[in-house]
């Protein structure tokens, strides 16, 4: 038996605009800021390594020439936790559309980082020591996350914070530290080199400063015309689609005219047509009408496309409700081909739009009706996993070949065994079952085996599935 | 013998719908464009119009001219019945529930292509209680 899974979890649906990426929206901010968090924890992790380093092997670091790092690693891993559980805990009460709170949060984070980095620096060897080089990892960073002026900001604070610690201790107020043992290092370090070396430390700084962020906006603007390039081929495309719509409606004018004829002909002289001539205006009928209603799904799936909330917008509606209008719908055909329709579903409200939310059942269900066996049983039924409400459309009809199946959601597919089964098919059903549960963010799992059948399942997630009323 | 005007410029399915019309007795006049359609309104006096929504001179000939026709005092009480080819797969999406006073100020809608009894019902319904 074969599966099949669109839209699973795993998939993420959310798809932020270009433009938004561009210009750092706050969704771009939000994953910036939850991105902050989590480097912030492994730098504690770091700390503490450092700090057991210190404790447990003080011994070994003096003998190579290291001052063990005793309480500095556990002081600046206990800041660093508290403050990144302040800034979770603010980060969770963020969304997008509060672009403020977001700035406020990263700004925040920026200055404890360039503060925790410059008390490590002191500690390590501000100018004895390559450290203070680990600026250059938040100028970096600051150069890719905002604009020119931002990124400067960065980093005239670093160099700020770091000129200032190295200024104090060339005037004694703070003692000066070094990783390192020998303190001949320190003893040789006249105030005057300390001070060159750290200038040119800023001095580097700036010029890192100035590349980056030139490239950064240079990037920026190349993605800014991708951006501007992309917008105006959506449009382009939606305009297109639109106009092929419109052709299409069009075509299907004159079919509604036609079929309208053959009723009007049948109402008005249906008793007097001989035989002969009845066969063939019932095929123009059933030919028309099969034409119609092709042009039915062509226009049907565009729509959904160009327009996927629909005009019923999103509402709750109740599942049961939806299956039960869908079974009126599709009685007909299950009379005429015998099929026994088994319905399990309770009452359990939903989030959607109720037309599309039918459209998505009535394929389902009508393709399970239509390829079954005459006299065969398909069976509706639903069940609550956990957070999710899952829905089972199945039948014991044709089934789908396993290599066919990857690609039923595909739009005019038709596998050999379907067409033979129902020449009527228009091959664009499952295309619009796809696009509106994708729309809805449901998910699809499809399993079926060759003249066993198949089952369609959709996963109602939680989000969408609200407080039930069970039965 | 109750007045019906349909207003359609698909003439042939004018005629169609008129003789089934006559059959049950209705007068029933035909016109395939919107343009001084309120000018012949407002001399025939229907007691009922049927309209459809898309002509080729105007793609929404069928709104304007409903809308004329309620703003006619002499003529704004005659009921209407919309009929078209559009619905709810067309990105122009309407349908029933969307019959509004202002923006589509008809008394029902009928779909094309026409099921005949239920259009002959509904205009059964609007010739009676009018």
């Amino acid at each position: 038996m074969a599966v099949l899974e669109l839209f699973s979890k795993a998939e993420e649906l959310k798809e932020k605009s270009v433009s938004e990426q561009v210009y750092l929206g706050s969704t771009v901010l939000l994953h910036n800021a939850r991105w902050f968090i989590r480097v912030r924890w492994m730098v504690v992790a770091i700390f503490v390594l450092t700090g057991v380093t210190g404790n447990l092997a003080s011994g070994i670091l003096i003998n190579i020439g290291v001052v063990p790092p005793v309480k500095w690693p556990w002081f600046l891993s206990a800041v660093l936790i508290l403050t990144n559980i302040f800034f979770s805990i603010h980060f969770h009460r963020l969304n997008e559309d509060s672009r403020r709170g977001v700035e406020v949060n990263i700004w925040l984070q920026i200055i404890t980082d360039l503060t925790v980095i410059t008390v490590m620096v002191h500690m390590i060897g501000s100018t004895n020591t390559f450290i203070a080089f680990i600026y250059i990892f938040h100028i970096a960073l600051a150069c890719i996350f905002f604009r020119p002026f931002g990124s400067l900001v960065v980093t005239l604070v670093a160099s700020g914070m770091y000129i200032t610690d190295v200024i104090l201790e060339i005037t004694g107020i703070l003692p000066p530290r070094s990783i390192i043992a020998n303190n001949l290092i320190i003893g040789r370090e006249t105030p005057f080199i300390a001070l060159i070396n750290a200038v040119t430390a800023v001095f580097i700084w700036l010029i890192a400063w100035y590349l980056v962020s030139n490239l950064s906006r240079a990037v920026r603007k190349q993605d800014k015309k991708l951006s501007d390039a992309n917008k105006k081929l959506l449009k382009a495309n939606r305009e297109k689609t639109m106009q092929v719509l419109v052709t299409t409606h069009e075509l299907k004018s004159p079919f509604s005219v036609i079929e309208t004829l053959i009723k009007v002909l049948k109402f008005k002289y249906w008793d007097e047509t001989p035989e002969s001539v009845r066969e063939i205006i019932s095929k123009i009928e059933a030919r028309s009408h099969t034409l119609r209603e092709r042009i039915s799904k062509i226009l049907l799936l565009g729509n959904i496309k160009i327009k996927p909330v629909g005009n019923g917008e999103v509402s709750s509606v109740d599942i049961k409700d939806i299956i039960s209008s869908v079974l009126k719908n599709v009685e007909e055909e299950a009379e005429r081909r015998k099929i026994t329709v088994n319905v399990n579903i309770p009452h359990k409200v939903v989030c959607g739009n109720k037309e599309h939310l039918n459209i998505l059942f009535s394929n389902l269900i009508m393709n399970a009706i239509v390829y079954s066996h005459e006299k065969g049983v398909v069976n509706v039924s639903a069940k609550p996993q956990g957070k999710e409400l899952h829905l089972y459309i199945s039948d014991h009809g044709i089934g789908i070949r396993d290599d066919a199946l990857p690609h039923i959601f595909d739009e005019y597919f038709r596998t050999n065994e379907g067409v033979r089964f129902n020449k009527r098919s228009t091959g664009l059903g499952l295309s619009i079952v796809k696009e509106i549960a994708k729309n809805h963010k449901y998910g699809i799992r499809v399993k079926s085996e060759l003249n066993r059948g198949t089952t369609f399942e959709i996963i109602i997630p939680e989000s969408k599935n609200l407080i039930g009323k069970e039965d | 013998m109750q007045k019906i005007l349909i207003v359609d410029d698909d003439v042939d399915f004018s005629d169609a719908l008129s003789s089934i019309l006559k059959e049950k007795s209705f007068n029933v006049n035909t016109i395939d464009h919107t343009e001084d359609a309120v000018g012949y309104v407002i001399e025939n006096r229907p007691d009922l119009l049927i309209l459809d929504v898309m002509f080729p001179e105007n793609p929404s000939g069928g709104f304007d001219l409903a809308r004329k026709i309620r703003k006619t005092d002499e003529i704004k009480e005659i009921p209407i019945i919309f009929l078209t080819a559009i619905n709810k797969e067309f990105p122009m999406d309407f349908s029933a529930k969307d019959i509004d006073k202002e923006w589509m100020p008809v008394q029902d809608f009928v779909e094309k292509p026409v099921d005949i009894d239920l259009i002959l019902q509904k205009i059964y319904k609007l010739l009676e209680v009018s």
